[in-house]
């Protein structure tokens, strides 16, 4: 297997990225690891036949590592950033420096 | 409350815009649809299924959520041509916790898109609609000032557009003013016509979501034939936004999220027209067919 060191540190970084999906222990049973491994299995350059063009195969798997990743990490900041929904009373008074009373009927007695 | 409040935006616009005016034509029979598509999607769904799994029947590939089958929104059955497709889609919705994020499952969206095809869009309609955006092109607006950005626009766009225009044989124009009439040659036009018309329905949806995100032809047609990777694409797209956050610092809920966005939506286009195109075959060798 003469793959070069760029092509395997990819191959990894898309199992690594399956295997947050998947979880460890069901990882290796799952289709598309098994399909993932196949395909760099099978479009290894050899010496004699050139199968496929390298480049087309490094440049799909590079798109689908960005899009595991890109999804993951752009769900990540939104998990953090999204907003909670609207703002109660005593938060939105707060904002400008006023509190609400907590019995607004007291002053009537 | 909200409803007849929606009708009379909607009417209000209508007024507007005036009867003779092609917006309004197309505008008036997606509302209805789009109004019970908006209802049903902005329920939060749970997660009802353990395992998403794909099957095989009659060429086309299903996805299976335990034992209930995929369906679109308009209630016709998922299915897509390719194995790999089915795959991701099934990866897609496996990743999902506990409650199903549809707004970031871009490849079910295109498949979704091209099963339903919510707009009534033809073919000929898709096609033009994607060189319609070589006339504004992001690539082919370029700036007088700074002078800084300036060369970075030239250094940075000139060989995507070099490498287009040998590649395909086209004229790419270049603007420096907003107001210049853009000017597309007929047989610019024609060549990429019949470059688009070489690629199935579905992947042409591809074509025309990855143009939209990336507001540029031909940025999508040099990441299409694996001249730069997506986030170049990407940068690329963003070149001035790029520029000023290099001055002037990012944020990460508006800058990293959208570039992040934006990679997801334009990575799961190319990856989607990829494997609509593709058609390989595995020959082993002999050798290795006997110790298989």
């Amino acid at each position: 297997m003469a793959a070069s060191r760029e092509i395997l540190t990819l191959y990894k970084s898309l199992l690594r990225e399956l295997r947050v999906v998947y979880g460890k222990g069901v990882l290796r049973d799952s289709p598309p690891y098994q399909h993932v491994r196949r395909q760099f299995r099978d479009h290894t350059v050899t010496g004699e036949r050139l199968c496929r063009s390298k480049v087309e195969l490094e440049h799909l798997a590079r798109t689908y590592l960005c899009y595991l990743r890109s999804v993951k990490e752009h769900e990540e900041l939104h998990a953090q950033y999204k907003g909670a929904g609207e703002r109660s009373v005593e938060s939105a008074a707060n904002l400008v420096g006023l509190t609400v009373p907590k019995n607004p009927f007291e002053n009537d007695k | 409350m909200a409803a007849p409040m929606a009708n009379f935006v909607v009417k209000h616009v209508l007024r507007r815009c005036g009867a003779q005016s092609r917006l309004c034509i197309r505008f008036q029979p997606i509302i209805s649809s789009q109004k019970r598509l908006l209802s049903q999607n902005t329920r939060e769904l749970k997660r009802f299924y353990k395992n998403a799994t794909i099957t095989q029947f009659e060429g086309w590939y299903e996805i299976n959520l335990d034992q209930r089958k995929l369906r679109t929104p308009k209630g016709n059955l998922f299915r897509v041509p390719n194995e790999e497709l089915a795959l991701a889609v099934a990866t897609e919705w496996n990743r999902q916790q506990k409650v199903i994020q549809r707004h970031s499952m871009h490849l079910t969206s295109l498949c979704n898109t091209a099963l339903d095809n919510p707009m009534f869009k033809s073919r000929d309609n898709l096609i033009s609609s994607i060189i319609h955006f070589m006339e504004t092109d992001t690539v082919s607006y370029r700036l007088s000032e700074p002078e800084s950005l300036v060369e970075l626009q030239n250094k940075e766009w000139d060989p995507i557009i070099h490498w287009i225009e040998d590649r395909y044989e086209i004229d790419v124009p270049v603007f420096t003013s907003i107001t210049t009439c853009p000017d597309i040659h007929v047989e610019t036009v024609n060549t990429l016509t019949q470059h688009l018309q070489s690629y199935s329905d579905w992947a042409l949806f591809g074509y025309s979501y990855a143009v939209d995100a990336l507001k540029s032809l031909v940025l999508v047609l040099a990441l299409m034939d694996k001249f730069v990777t997506v986030e170049k694409a990407v940068a690329l797209s963003r070149l001035e936004q790029e520029f000023q956050t290099s001055n002037w610092g990012t944020v990460e809920w508006y800058h990293d999220m959208d570039v992040l966005e934006l990679q997801s939506r334009v990575s799961a286009a190319t990856l989607f027209v990829h494997w609509l195109n593709e058609n390989a075959t595995i020959r082993r060798k002999a050798m290795m067919q006997q110790s298989c």
